[in-house]
């Protein structure tokens, strides 16, 4: 063996955050069981996924392969039975508590008796923010998601689509590194889910946040992202990487574009052979 | 129109039955000729009221007040022992279940127990009445600040919030609907709870008037005694009901 005589400089891991942009999430042979050792159900085994700095990276998989609870490992909600998980290039509890990364789920899980507005301050209330910040930043993100003219309305009163708006627009309040989000549009209609799906890339260009999306569908995957990792069944593992290299920014007609479709059909033939 | 409103507010259509009701009564009455002695007529009952009011209204005061008494003191420690449950199950492993079984002793057995350690003012009725309102309270609340989807708890997790966070913007506001089904169910049996207080050791109040009316076999003072009981009972329950409707206008949207 010839042992190479300049090594390429090891992950900068430790290094003080800045100065190199360290991955939004990176998940290193991670494993995670529900419930104890013996009916503990495996769901995740050996996932090794890494997100860039600004990059949107989409999962998909056959239904109940663990990639909610991936998301949910990266958000703190869950801790991995095996492995490592890093947020921002520290532990997520820390990227938590620094209120760097924020979350979307498939229920837009809106307090029905906040407007709009105070839906969409929350987080900067939680954190403490002054009233005038809080409201000038909240304003800002529902402008930013399209739903200006709505702030005083309770969700109650909103279609579908304009609740999982203000969700993306509480997501956005604190001006996160990282957006986790667990099927944001699953629960929408197709031109809604459409729609919403250009505005997401619109915002996210704006906001140069990193973004990891998890989502049933193989079109939604392929027109949003950077990376489409396919995970395989329960215990869900990494089967393929597809590098999305459609132009941006993209628009709906890429969506109908050849390479796209040429896409699209790859991630559903890995897809199919992920979920044998 | 609101979806709850059916449930919630007598509304119209409570008002027309009460007057068919009433009617009925009237004319069976009339028609039947049942003697006063069993069953006055309405109008008869009206005109008590109208005749004994000075009378009605002295002593409904002090029932007003051990009613009200009672509602407050008995809903707030209820409000308070369900929000430590919340936080501290072994609290509640440990207390809830005794609570429960002290449900289950009568309160009118409780009545003069209460009268020998509280003595004869006020105390022991606004005891009785917290007693009679405490129970469902404390049942509704603890279901209501539970009550939580995990979603929201997960979402107030990546949001850093503190348990105190999460309590006052969110368990609170979402056990309110739960809060007010049990204040609707209390603000009648706090006044029936002051009332049969009443009827064991005091000299004043609408439950003493009842046992005196009783007594001293004035039929129609007892009937007009009971109207003003109930017409109390209705207040207080249409007040929960009309604050309910400003403080959780949201109801029935989600």
């Amino acid at each position: 063996m010839v042992t190479p005589l300049f090594r390429p400089p090891a992950a900068p891991l430790g290094s003080s955050p800045g100065t190199v942009a360290a991955p939004a999430v990176a998940f290193h042979r991670c494993g995670y069981s529900y419930g104890r050792s013996a009916g503990a159900v495996e769901a995740l085994r050996d996932v090794t996924l890494t997100v860039g700095a600004g990059e949107f990276v989409a999962v998909i998989g056959p239904s109940g392969c663990g990639k909610s609870t991936l998301l949910r490992l990266a958000a703190d909600v869950l801790a991995p039975s095996s492995g490592t998980v890093e947020v921002l290039g520290g532990p997520p509890a820390q990227a938590r508590r620094q209120r760097r990364f924020s979350v979307a789920f498939q229920d837009p899980v809106l307090l029905p008796w906040r407007t709009v507005l105070q839906n969409v301050e929350l987080p900067l209330e939680i954190a403490g923010r002054s009233p005038g910040h809080r409201r000038e930043m909240a304003q800002q993100m529902i402008n930013l998601v399209g739903l200006t003219g709505f702030e005083r309305a309770l969700p109650g009163q909103l279609s579908g689509g304009m609740r999982q708006r203000a969700s993306i627009a509480r997501a956005l309040t604190l001006q996160p590194a990282l957006l986790l989000m667990d099927e944001p549009f699953g629960a929408l209609d197709e031109l809604t889910r459409d729609r919403l799906n250009q505005e997401l890339l619109d915002v996210w260009q704006r906001t140069a946040a990193a973004v990891l999306f998890i989502t049933h569908s193989i079109e939604e995957a392929v027109y949003l992202s950077d990376r489409v990792m396919v995970l395989t069944r329960r215990p869900g593992t990494v089967a393929a990487t597809l590098p999305i290299d459609l132009p941006r920014p993209r628009t709906l007609y890429v969506k109908r574009t050849a390479a796209a479709f040429e896409w699209t059909a790859r991630a559903r033939l890995a897809l199919e052979a992920a979920s044998r | 129109m609101r979806p709850g409103g059916v449930s919630g507010s007598p509304g119209a259509g409570g008002l027309l039955g009460l007057a068919v009701l009433l009617a009925a009564w009237e004319a069976g009455v009339a028609l039947f000729a049942v003697p006063l002695y069993l069953l006055p007529p309405p109008s008869t009952i009206w005109w008590q009221v109208v005749r004994d009011w000075p009378l009605l209204w002295r002593n409904a005061q002090p029932t007003l007040v051990e009613a009200v008494g009672g509602f407050v003191l008995g809903n707030g420690v209820a409000v308070l022992l369900a929000a430590v449950f919340v936080h501290a199950p072994a609290v509640q492993r440990a207390v809830f279940p005794v609570a429960i079984a002290l449900r289950t002793v009568p309160l009118v057995a409780l009545t003069p127990l209460l009268l020998l350690w509280l003595g004869t003012g006020y105390a022991p009725k606004i005891a009785i009445a917290a007693l009679i309102s405490f129970f469902p309270t404390l049942v509704n609340m603890t279901r209501g600040l539970a009550a939580l989807d995990g979603q929201a708890l997960e979402l107030m997790h990546t949001m850093s919030a503190s348990r105190w966070q999460i309590l006052v913007k969110v368990r609170w506001p979402s056990s309110l609907p739960y809060l007010f089904s049990a204040l609707k169910i209390a603000a009648t049996s706090s006044v029936l709870g002051a009332v049969i207080a009443e009827w064991i050791g005091s000299d004043r109040g609408l439950g003493y008037l009842v046992v005196a009316a009783t007594f001293e076999f004035r039929i129609a003072r007892l009937w007009a005694t009971i109207a003003v009981v109930s017409a109390l009972a209705l207040a207080g329950y249409l007040l929960v009901v009309a604050a309910e409707r400003l403080v959780v206008p949201w109801r029935g949207d989600v």
